[in-house]
C-alpha cells in the first residue's frame, strides 16, 4: 500500500556523499524529510529515497552540511506525466477520451423497471420509446413529468408512474392501480350448471334452489341449482345461486405415437457466430454469413456486459452457436414408448381436472402400422359447478310453469 | 554542585513519580519481541549498518545489534528499528 502511494506522489531515489553518511540520516531527521530504503553504497556514500520535495529540501542544506547529493533516479506518476507534457497528440487523445465519456453520459443507455406485476416492462418500454424515453435518447432533454402523465394516460393499468433520469441510467418506477373488487348482485338471476358431465356425490348450496341431488347423474350444460325461487309474495323471485357440487367424472383419453422416428445424431462440427449489440444496432464480428451445414441446431446466447460494481453497459455479446446433425431413423422400444404415452396422458388429465383428484386408472394399448395408441380410463373426484346468468328465453321458461299454476 | 544536582533530579522523579526520559534526558526504549524497536528522546544515529545500529541517546549510548537491522522510520525525536535484534548495549 505505502508503495503504491509513493508511487502515486513521486519519488527521487538520492546518492549521497559524506565522510560520515550517518549525518546525512540524522539531517533528514531533523527536518521533517521523511526516507526510506535506506542502503550503504560504500564507506562514504549511501542511497536512499525522498519524495520531490524532500530532494529540494536536501539540496539546500547539503552544501552547508557538508555533503554532496546527486539523484539517482525518479520514479512515480507526477514524473511519468511531466515527460508525457510535450506528446501533444496524446494530450489531446485524453481530453478527446474525457470529452467522449462525458457526452456518452448524456444519452440514455440502461432503462430499469421496478414495481410493475402485471403489466409487461416490455409494454412500459415501448410506451416510454413512443415518448421519446428509449435507449440512445439524450438525457438532459427528456421531460420525465410530461413523460409519467402521458405515459398514465397510454397504460390505464398504472396508477403512478416516474421516470428519473441520472446520468446514462434512467429508472422507471411504476405503481399499478388495484381493480375494485366486483360488488356480487345478489338479485340478478344467475344459475349453476355442469360444465362437466358425471354423478353428483356432494352438494354445498350456498344460495339458490337444488334441481338435482346426491346420486343424479348430470350432463355437462345441466342445470344444478336455480337462482329462481319461490315466493310467497310477489310468486317468484330471482337470486345469485352459488354452491359447490362434487362429482364422479369418468375421462378416456388417448394419444398416439409412431414408434419409428427420426432422431438428431450431431456430427461434432460447430460453428460459432459473435455479434454485438450497441445503442439498438447488431454489429456483426464475422464476414461469411453462410452456415455450411444442411441440418443444424441454433443456439443463440446474449450476454450483457455489466462492470464490477454491477451497472449493465449498454453492449451485449450474441454468441450464436450452430451444431450440425445428421437425421437418423430409429426405432424406439414398446414399454418406453407406452411409458412415455402414459406420463402424457396423466399429465393432461391433471390440467383437465385442476383441484379434483384421480381416484382410479387404467391403461389399455393397441399398436397399429406402427402407431402405438395408448388410452387412459380414468375415474376422478372433482368440481363440476359453474355460474352463468339466465338467457332471456331460460328466463321466461322459468317463469312459465308458477303462471300456468296460478291460472 | 554537579553529581548534587544529578540526585536531585532523580530523587525529585522518583518522588513524584515523573517521566524520567523527559526529565533526565534519558531514551525511552520499547521492544515488541525481538523484531522491532522503538526509542524516543534519541539524539541521532552514530552508525548505521544491517548488523548494528549505534544511536546517540543522550546519556547513553545505544548499540543495537543483530541481523538484517534497518530503521523504518525516523523523526527528530523518535525512531523505528526493524529486523533481527539480538542485543542491546548502553554505554
Amino acid at each position: 500500500m505505502k508503495s503504491a502511494v509513493n508511487f502515486l506522489i513521486g519519488s527521487v531515489r538520492v546518492r549521497a556523499e559524506c565522510p560520515y553518511p550517518e549525518r546525512v540520516m540524522n539531517i533528514c531527521a531533523q527536518n521533517n524529510i521523511p526516507f526510506w530504503d535506506y542502503e550503504r553504497t560504500g564507506p562514504t556514500t549511501v542511497e536512499f529515497s525522498v519524495y520531490y520535495s524532500g530532494y529540494r529540501k536536501l539540496g539546500d542544506l547539503a552544501p552547508r552540511a557538508g555533503f554532496s547529493i546527486e539523484r539517482a533516479r525518479k520514479k512515480g506518476v507526477p514524473f511519468f506525466l511531466w515527460r508525457l507534457r510535450r506528446r501533444h497528440a496524446l494530450l489531446i487523445g485524453l481530453v478527446v477520451t474525457l470529452l467522449a465519456v462525458w457526452t456518452l453520459s448524456l444519452f440514455v443507455w440502461e432503462i430499469e423497471v421496478k414495481g410493475n406485476e402485471t403489466v409487461s416492462t416490455r409494454e412500459i418500454l415501448e410506451v416510454l420509446e413512443e415518448l421519446g424515453v428509449g435507449i440512445g435518447s439524450f438525457g438532459p432533454t427528456v421531460s420525465t413529468e410530461a413523460i409519467a402523465n402521458d405515459a398514465l394516460l397510454r397504460i390505464p393499468k398504472l396508477q403512478w408512474i416516474a421516470v428519473n433520469v441520472s446520468g446514462s441510467r434512467a429508472e422507471v418506477l411504476v405503481r399499478e392501480r388495484i381493480d375494485k373488487p366486483e360488488i356480487l348482485d345478489k338479485t340478478k338471476p344467475i344459475m349453476v350448471y355442469a360444465v362437466k358431465s358425471g354423478v353428483i356425490t356432494r352438494m354445498s348450496v350456498l344460495e339458490g334452489m337444488k334441481v338435482c341431488k346426491e346420486g343424479d347423474t348430470v350432463q355437462a350444460g345441466d342445470l344444478l341449482v336455480t337462482g329462481i325461487m319461490d315466493s310467497i309474495a310477489s310468486g317468484k323471485r330471482t337470486v345469485h345461486a352459488m354452491a359447490e357440487v362434487w362429482a364422479r367424472t369418468w375421462y378416456d383419453l388417448s394419444a398416439s405415437m409412431p414408434l419409428k422416428m427420426t432422431e438428431k445424431a450431431y456430427t461434432g462440427r460447430e460453428k460459432t457466430k459473435t455479434a454485438l449489440f450497441f445503442a439498438g444496432g447488431r454489429l456483426n464480428l464475422y464476414f461469411n454469413s453462410g452456415i455450411g451445414f444442411a441440418d443444424y441446431d441454433k443456439m443463440t446466447t446474449v450476454k450483457r456486459l455489466t462492470l464490477p460494481t454491477g451497472n449493465v453497459l449498454p453492449i451485449a455479446v450474441v454468441k450464436e452457436t450452430y451444431r450440425e446433425y445428421a437425421p437418423q431413423e430409429s426405432e424406439m422400444a414398446l414399454l418406453q414408448a407406452e411409458q412415455i404415452l402414459q406420463k402424457r396422458l396423466l399429465a393432461r388429465l391433471r390440467r383437465h381436472i385442476g383441484d379434483g383428484e384421480i381416484t382410479s386408472t387404467s391403461f389399455t394399448s393397441s399398436l397399429h402400422n406402427g402407431v402405438l395408441t395408448v388410452t387412459l380410463s380414468a375415474e376422478c373426484k372433482e368440481q363440476i359447478a359453474a355460474e352463468r346468468p339466465f338467457t332471456p328465453e331460460e328466463m321466461a321458461e322459468a317463469l312459465r310453469p308458477s303462471e300456468k299454476k296460478t291460472n | 554542585m554537579k553529581d548534587r544536582r544529578k540526585g536531585l533530579v532523580s530523587r525529585a522523579i522518583d518522588v513524584f513519580d515523573l517521566p524520567g526520559e523527559v526529565l533526565a534526558g534519558l531514551p525511552k526504549l520499547t521492544v515488541v519481541g525481538n523484531g522491532r524497536l522503538h526509542i524516543e528522546c534519541h539524539k541521532g544515529v552514530l552508525e548505521y549498518d544491517s548488523s548494528l545500529i549505534v544511536v546517540n541517546g543522550g546519556k547513553l549510548i545505544l548499540k543495537i545489534r543483530g541481523e538484517k537491522l534497518e530503521i523504518a522510520a525516523m523523526s527528530a525525536e523518535e525512531m523505528l528499528i526493524r529486523g533481527q535484534i539480538v542485543s542491546i548495549e548502553f554505554e
